[in-house]
């Protein structure tokens, strides 16, 4: 408990940092990243927003970890912004294509559009084949088209808020003006625009200064008008006569459709004043303005300030590389116990049992924040279940802890933090290029089954993968220890009571999601590759548990055939996916499969390297 | 009796799960695997629904017969076991409940129907269509005179009689699982109809069987001179042939996918596709249908994973449509399972039984 009470202090005081108040006259972008914005599917904070952008075109580390500042600065300073080296182009014969230079790889966004110039009707060509018939290149190309795409229409997204126009051309230095405010003086200018076209013609020689500046301007309008109808990213805006409801417009969005409100109104003067308040440098009109727009949003049904700016918050903390780092450390700290003395005292033991149970706390708040975020139970998506696999076997770990005589041995201990951690890499390496908070596909949009169906399976997953790395642990220490024979049967009796967990898990979880697929697609079963995924799983625990029993196996060959159950769930869990056939479409995964069998093989390897080791065990009858 | 009983113990050896199990686990990766080049709907006729896999001219066993062949031995262990005590009831209960899992697997084998219903939004309707199964339907205006079913027509050779009665024999010519209609290319005076014109031309069948399209091309004799010939059916074509018998009377024939009726009419009244905000992705897709059985009409409310229970049959929002005219289709899957109840009972079973097995073994390890 305190050990929780120290990591729940330590996040609080992580977070205030990230929530601290603005101070006066101090004027910075990230002050609004927990503004709302409706983007994939669901209100979130525009730091969310932009630090997906940032990932998508896999974006330098500095600009991602100030995401807020680079994306809202595209949009406050588009001209700053499109030359910001940020979109990585890394396929040579995209570089080639586009005639970008080949020793480089990050780009901007002028760059880029200057590559695709002339390449429209191959872009065109390209986007109407199927994913499957296209190479690597070609897939590359389209990723980047669609993020320069997108790109443009986040750096036109405040362009009606900008003062780019000038206020008043009597003036020497006349003050620039915004197109919103033009708009209320828009009609006059036109009608008077009228008038001289009609007295003078067209030709501008016999315009006075002051009528080319008008016309000028007339005319700057309707082009920002006309580009700014396609900018349609940055739904900040909330629309409709009642605060129910709304749907969500670009500020662009609001002019084009005529889609104002009252309230919409009022959110636009507050975007328009904050705007002016930064290219003013005013600090007041800032504050004020920003607590005025975010009074105005909490009027807005669906609008929670505190779950924005937890997620917010959880942008911030590299929760990931936070974990992975602190179970590294106890894994560390674990095997250095081995052979020194001091970190095996009382105090050391102490040590690292602190550390364990802080990275299974962290570990526990990042899977609460994505429940409390998402407003639905943590695993519904392959990221949320390896991250949530990686955290049932740390905490398995720390639980057995608990129990006299079903404590893990300092090696399992190793093993286990050891794959823990793999999992967490390898869970940020398939969220990498964007947003890892999805909105679930309308089959898995149920509380119930994901609490039940999916925990439990995931809970089955975790078992199994802890009887596989049992197995190895116990097989390493026949091969490497001599002397470990004395505790040998306590640990056989081990690894089977593992077993009949990972059975009642895995089987109870397979069978409830007969029960959701007899639900939604009115069958129990339908030998979908997902579903004889995990039934391989069972097959193959029952199997092994059965032999046990009638003693047809003997203890030794028990442990090295449950050896490969990892790589069985492995398979399971992302190998079927690679198929891409079956209802479980929501589930499959482009870009594993390399790496799949690579870790099969290094399971397959290590097991034929252990079983070497031990051979003279083979035949023993106990 | 010892005879039997021992006829049983051999029977419930653990070795026979003991050998079968590895090689149903190879059938299960197998049919796996092959769905990616063949398809569902192909790999479960070939592995899971099989009772013999041809490799080549060799055979093995199916997972058919490696399921009967579990179910038995374990029927025949369950019988033979030691006396129910309360230190293997674990185990006692939890294989109870594979055997009804495994009943409740055959039942359904045998007797479920399933197939979809689609409504456009007002409309009623009992009529369901089967997935999978094609049919060449042959009928009076009173009577189904036969029903030849894909099945048969494809493994039937050329010039082997499909349909043979006094008064019309039916020849297969040719026929395809997944066709398309091109123009003929030998035009003969034998062919009527639109195969006169026209002809079947296979294609590659699609990997899910309900994007086929089969036809066949067939002989017909028996009839008046000027009717006798080849004709050609294909599912797209929903009008049916219509012919004369001898004594006058009409016949109309016509290949389409299986039908079947609900002993009651289903009338959707509105359907709805809820998407996430400023997405197109649905969110949620639910039909309010009203179901008029004689003279009673109930209200429902179907959704995805809210599926609809009444007498009997239950019925699942699948999926949905919206036509040209912006009229909104709704597509139910229609499931009439007399064994749905069984995986239900055997997971609550295996679920408790392993939890006291589980218990049980923590307890000697803690000793």
């Amino acid at each position: 408990m305190r050990y929780f009470i120290l990591i729940c202090m330590l996040f609080i005081c992580m977070c205030a940092g990230v929530l601290r108040p603005v101070q006066a006259a101090e004027i910075s972008l990230k002050d609004i990243q927990s503004m709302p914005i409706l983007y994939n599917g669901r209100l979130q904070p525009i730091k969310s927003f932009a630090t997906d952008y940032l990932s998508m075109i896999d974006a330098p580390y500095v600009y991602k970890t100030n995401a807020t500042d680079t994306v809202m600065g595209m949009m406050i300073d588009p001209e700053k912004g499109l030359s910001l080296p940020i979109y990585r182009v890394k396929d040579q014969a995209v570089k080639t294509i586009l005639s970008l230079r080949t020793d480089n790889d990050y780009f901007s966004l002028l760059d880029i559009l200057d590559g695709f110039a002339d390449k429209q009707e191959l872009v065109s060509k390209l986007s109407e084949m199927n994913e499957s018939e296209l190479t690597r290149s070609e897939k590359h190309l389209l990723d980047v088209y669609y993020a320069t795409l997108m790109g443009v229409d986040i750096s036109r997204s405040l362009t009606l808020f900008l003062p780019l126009l000038p206020k008043n051309s009597e003036q020497e230095n006349p003050e620039l003006i915004s197109f919103l405010e033009a708009q209320k003086t828009r009609a006059e200018l036109q009608a008077e625009l009228q008038g001289v076209l009609s007295e003078k013609g067209t030709n501008l020689e016999d315009f006075t200064e002051d009528e080319v500046t008008n016309a000028a301007s007339a005319m700057i309008q309707d082009q920002m008008s006309f580009y700014g109808q396609t900018s349609r990213i940055f739904k900040v805006i909330p629309t409709g006569w009642d605060t129910q409801g709304l749907s969500w417009l670009s500020p662009w969005g609001v002019v084009s459709e005529d889609a104002g409100s009252p309230l919409s109104a009022r959110i636009m003067d507050h975007w328009q004043n904050l705007v002016n308040a930064y290219f003013r440098q005013d600090g007041t009109l800032w504050n004020t303005t920003r607590s005025d727009l975010l009074l105005s949003y909490n009027e807005v049904d669906g609008v929670s300030q505190s779950r924005l700016q937890i997620e917010s918050a959880y942008n911030f903390v590299p929760f990931n590389a936070l974990i992975s780092l602190i179970y590294l450390v106890a894994a560390v700290l674990i095997s250095i116990s081995f052979r020194f003395e001091v970190v095996a005292t009382p105090l050391g033991k102490k040590l690292i049992k602190g550390v364990l149970v802080s990275g299974v706390s962290i570990h526990f708040v990042m899977i609460l924040i994505r429940c409390l975020i998402m407003e639905r139970p943590p695993i519904g998506t392959i990221y949320e279940s390896i991250i949530a696999v990686s955290f049932c076997l740390a905490l398995f770990m720390v639980l057995s802890d608990w129990v006299k005589r079903l404590s893990f041995d300092k090696g399992m201990k190793v093993a286990v933090l050891l794959f823990s951690t793999f999992l967490i890499l390898l869970a940020s390496l398939i969220g990498q290029n964007g947003s890892t908070l999805m909105v679930l596909d309308a089959v898995l949009n149920t509380h119930f089954w994901l609490a039940t169906h999916v925990v439990v399976i995931t809970l089955g997953y975790a078992a199994s993968v802890l009887c596989g790395l049992y197995a190895f642990v116990l097989l390493g220490k026949l091969a490497f220890l001599k002397d470990h024979v004395v505790k040998l049967d306590q640990e056989y009796k081990y690894l089977y009571a593992l077993s009949i967990l990972a059975l009642m898990l895995t089987t109870t979880g397979t069978l409830l999601g007969g029960v959701w697929a007899d639900q939604s697609w009115g069958r129990f079963w339908g030998w979908d590759p997902k579903e004889n995924g995990a039934l391989l799983i069972v097959l193959w625990l029952s199997w092994l548990v059965h032999a046990r029993i009638t003693k047809l196996i003997s203890n030794y060959m028990y442990a090295v055939l449950m050896t490969p159950i990892i790589s069985i769930v492995a398979l399971a869990w992302f190998g079927v996916n690679l198929l891409s056939v079956g209802l479980h479409s929501y589930g499959f995964t482009q870009g594993l499969a390399s790496l799949l069998f690579g870790f099969i093989l290094i399971q397959i390897l290590a097991s034929c390297i252990l079983v070497w080791q031990t051979r003279s065990y083979i035949g023993n009858e106990t | 009796m010892k005879r039997y009983a021992k006829i049983l113990e051999v029977i419930g050896s653990p070795k026979i799960m003991f050998w079968v199990l590895p090689w149903y686990m190879i059938v299960v990766v197998w049919g796996t695997i092959a769905q990616k080049y063949v398809g569902l709907y192909q790999a479960q006729n070939i592995f899971f629904d099989s009772f013999v896999i041809w490799l080549g001219f060799v055979p093995l066993p199916g997972g058919l017969t490696c399921l009967i062949i579990l179910g038995v031995s374990l029927l025949a262990k369950f019988l033979t076991r030691n006396p129910f005590n309360p230190k293997n009831a674990g185990g006692y209960v939890s294989h109870l409940a594979v055997l009804i899992l495994l009943a409740g697997g055959a039942a359904t084998f045998l007797y479920t129907e399933e197939g979809s219903l689609t409504l456009v939004e007002g409309e009623s309707g009992h009529l369901v269509t089967s997935f999978h199964e094609r049919v060449l339907f042959i009928r009076t205006e009173n009577a189904v005179i036969a029903k030849i079913s894909r099945e048969d027509i494809e493994t039937a050779a050329k010039n082997d009689y499909l349909y043979r009665s006094t008064d019309l024999q039916i020849r297969k010519i040719e026929s395809c699982v997944n066709c398309t209609v091109t123009e003929r290319a030998e035009p003969r005076e034998i062919y009527k109809k639109m195969a006169a014109a026209a002809e079947l031309k296979p294609i590659k069948p699609e990997l899910e069987d309900e994007a086929n399209f089969s036809g066949v091309t067939v002989n017909i004799s028996g009839l008046s001179e000027d009717q006798n010939g080849g004709y050609l059916f294909f599912e797209l074509i929903a009008k049916p042939l219509e012919l004369e018998l001898e004594n006058g009377e009409p016949i109309r024939i016509n290949y389409q996918r299986e039908k079947w009726s609900l002993p009651f009419d289903v009338t959707l009244s509105d359907f709805q596709k809820t998407d996430y905000p400023g997405l197109s992705k649905a969110k949620e897709y639910a039909s309010h249908v009203s179901i008029i059985d004689g003279d009673q009409s109930r209200d429902a409310y179907i959704s995805m994973n809210n599926p609809l229970r009444y007498r009997g049959y239950t019925i699942f929002q699948s999926s949905y449509a919206v036509l040209e005219n912006g009229d909104e289709v709704s597509v139910f899957t229609v499931v009439k399972n007399p064994a749905w109840i069984f995986p239900y009972l055997a997971t609550s079973l295996l679920a408790l039984g392993l939890i006291m097995s589980l218990l049980t073994r923590m307890r000697r390890i803690k000793r």
